[in-house]
């Protein structure tokens, strides 16, 4: 069996739009890429941004206090 | 002109031309070397070695065995419940090979509709058939651009090529061995369009691959994730945890040492 392009196409789309919890698989490789190889700013301030491959659009934006804790705002979008 | 038939006969061996006229309950025309415009009916058992029949209108429940060098079956019209044409050449203008039980080892069949086939085995050419239902195609088809193949059983070995226009495989089953599918929309049984499940089976099966250690690839995602991009609790205390998105699962839960040596507990499930 020969697949089409529109049947490899979706396939592709099903497994990276996969919604692992309450992000897509691409979101979550989008973030985690962020933080360990992002352009990072705000390290040593209250407020650090891990930064897309763009080098602008901030993937996650950190309210850390002083020992570390804190909850970040994630953005995975395209 | 003919020989010996009748339209009641028993056996017409040997006989030339039949114009215009029926061939009614007879058992056998073997050796004809021509019938134009000739309708062979219910009852005509065997037109062995036969060399042309052209013009014909219907065969029907009629077993058509081609031997001779010139085969043809050019522009006849219909062949319903024929049992058997092999060796033969259909050509433009066979429009319907309705309900015929088998079709073997026939050289060409163009701008054709056949309907209900039981076997076309070892036929060579299938070009520009409008449609093939409940067929049984094996091995030696080699080219089938048609825009209709639906309720085909098995296509063994062959090249099918589908023109533009609607096109369809729908419900057939198997291309086994084929070469070549393309420009073709297939949906069914077997088909080679998949199904949205056919995709969400693929996509459940790469994420919950195992990677190791009893982990499969979501829940491995799903624990890196709170590591680097989670909400954190516990720092500056003895226990660390990482949660997940909704920042009220805990995904590790580490008490290092000292030193920050320790093993996490981690939970990548739903």
């Amino acid at each position: 069996m020969t697949l089409t392009q529109a049947d490899i196409d979706a396939i592709v789309a099903a497994v990276w739009m996969r919604a692992i919890e309450a992000l897509q698989s691409d979101e979550m490789i989008r973030i985690m890429f962020a933080v360990m190889a992002g352009k990072r700013e705000g390290i040593g301030s209250a407020v650090e941004y891990y930064m897309a491959a763009d080098g602008v659009t901030p993937r996650i934006t950190f309210a850390v206090d002083a020992n570390g804790n804190g909850t970040p705002v994630v953005n995975g979008s395209a | 002109m003919s020989y010996g038939i009748g339209p009641y006969g028993v056996s017409g061996y040997g006989a030339k031309n039949d114009y215009a006229g029926g061939i009614n309950q007879t058992s056998r025309l073997d050796n004809a070397n021509t019938f134009y415009a000739g309708s062979v009916l219910a009852g005509a058992v065997a037109l062995n070695q036969s060399q042309r029949f052209d013009g014909a209108s219907q065969f029907y429940p009629a077993t058509v065995t081609q031997g001779g060098a010139l085969q043809s079956l050019t522009q006849s019209t219909r062949f319903d419940s024929a049992n058997t044409l092999y060796l033969a050449a259909v050509s433009p203008g066979a429009i319907d090979i309705n309900q015929s039980v088998r079709l073997d080892n026939g050289n060409q069949f163009y701008s054709s509709t056949i309907t209900a086939t039981g076997g076309l085995v070892q036929s060579t050419r299938f070009d520009n058939v409008g449609q093939f239902f409940a067929a049984t195609v094996t091995t030696g088809v080699i080219a089938i651009q048609s825009p209709l193949v639906t309720n085909t059983s098995a296509f063994f070995a062959h090249t099918v090529s589908l023109i533009s226009g609607p096109q369809s495989l729908a419900q057939s089953s198997r291309f086994d061995n084929s070469n070549t599918h393309y420009s073709a929309t297939v949906s069914g049984a077997g088909g080679m369009t998949l199904t949205p499940e056919d995709i969400s089976a693929v996509a459940d099966a790469v994420w919950s691959h195992m990677i190791e250690g009893g982990f499969r690839a979501d829940e491995m995602l799903r624990v890196m994730f709170s590591s680097l991009a989670g909400k954190r609790e516990g720092f500056g205390t003895g226990t660390e945890r990482y949660y997940d998105v909704s920042g009220t699962k805990p995904r590790v839960t580490f008490t290092p040492d000292s030193y920050g040596n320790g093993t996490p507990t981690v939970d990548g499930s739903l």
